[in-house]
């Protein structure tokens, strides 16, 4: 039986698969060229900016509220920048 | 729009305190919430003179990206709107899901500091989550180098 020369898409959807990515990983594995990491590229990144969803547990946290007199400088801002805009 | 800026935007006490938000998106955990913005009381051009406002004391040079051709000439655009279009007239020409009700998949979108406005809530859904991008890496590095050694390299784009 003839080979068939026909070309195939990946299965890969936009919503990603993580059981196929699974899977897909491990049989192009010996295709895969063992590189590991391009030189100057660090083992690993460590400070603040590397974190978890279970690293935050209380909005507070990261929410920044305005306050009333915030907004009054917010509203005064828009008016002057309105005003600016007419004269120019 | 583009002469909104920190000088046309005066806010003299407000502003510190977005200048130590803006030190936590780049020193710190890289995120922020602002809440409280009285978006009702104002019109939506309005609206995005303060958006744009308040967002220039956190980092005063707007971005832009994509490349649309409006009014015959290729415009690109510094802000786009996230909103569900798929029951209206330009339904045929959606090219990504932001502009749907389907959900949307972890990406990063152009630019040093990115921001999110919210007009209004979604009656369901409408929930945004963030990942750490270095976390990424770390799990990358560890997993699968390779994918590493792909993104670091150059990317050929046609046209």
């Amino acid at each position: 039986m003839a080979a068939t020369l026909t070309q195939t898409q990946p299965d890969i959807s936009y919503h990603p698969d993580f059981e196929k990515y699974k899977l897909r990983t491990e049989r192009l594995k010996a295709f895969r060229p063992d590189s590991g990491l391009p030189p100057g590229f660090p083992e690993q990144l460590t400070g603040p900016l590397v974190w978890e969803g279970k690293d935050f547990t209380d909005e507070k946290d990261w929410t920044f509220s305005l306050t009333d007199a915030h907004l009054e400088e917010i509203h005064n801002a828009l008016q002057k920048f309105k005003c600016t805009r007419i004269q120019a | 729009m583009g002469h909104v800026s920190q000088s046309t935007f005066p806010l003299p006490t407000l502003a510190p305190l977005l200048r130590q938000q803006a030190q936590t998106l780049s020193t710190g955990r890289g995120f922020f919430v602002l809440r409280g913005l009285s978006v009702n009381s104002y019109t939506t051009s309005e609206n995005i003179i303060i958006y744009a406002g308040v967002s220039s004391h956190i980092a005063p040079i707007r971005g832009r990206q994509d490349s649309k051709l409006i009014d015959g000439s290729k415009q690109s655009s510094m802000l786009n709107h996230i909103k569900d279009l798929s029951k209206t007239s330009v339904a045929g020409n959606i090219g990504a899901p932001a502009y749907t009700t389907d959900k949307q998949v972890f990406h990063t979108d152009a630019g040093d500091i990115v921001s999110l406005f919210c007009l209004q809530t979604a009656q369901n859904g409408g929930e945004s989550k963030l990942a750490s991008s270095w976390r990424v890496y770390n799990e990358l590095a560890k997993s699968r180098p390779d994918l590493i050694k792909t993104l670091a390299e150059d990317w050929v784009f046609d046209g």
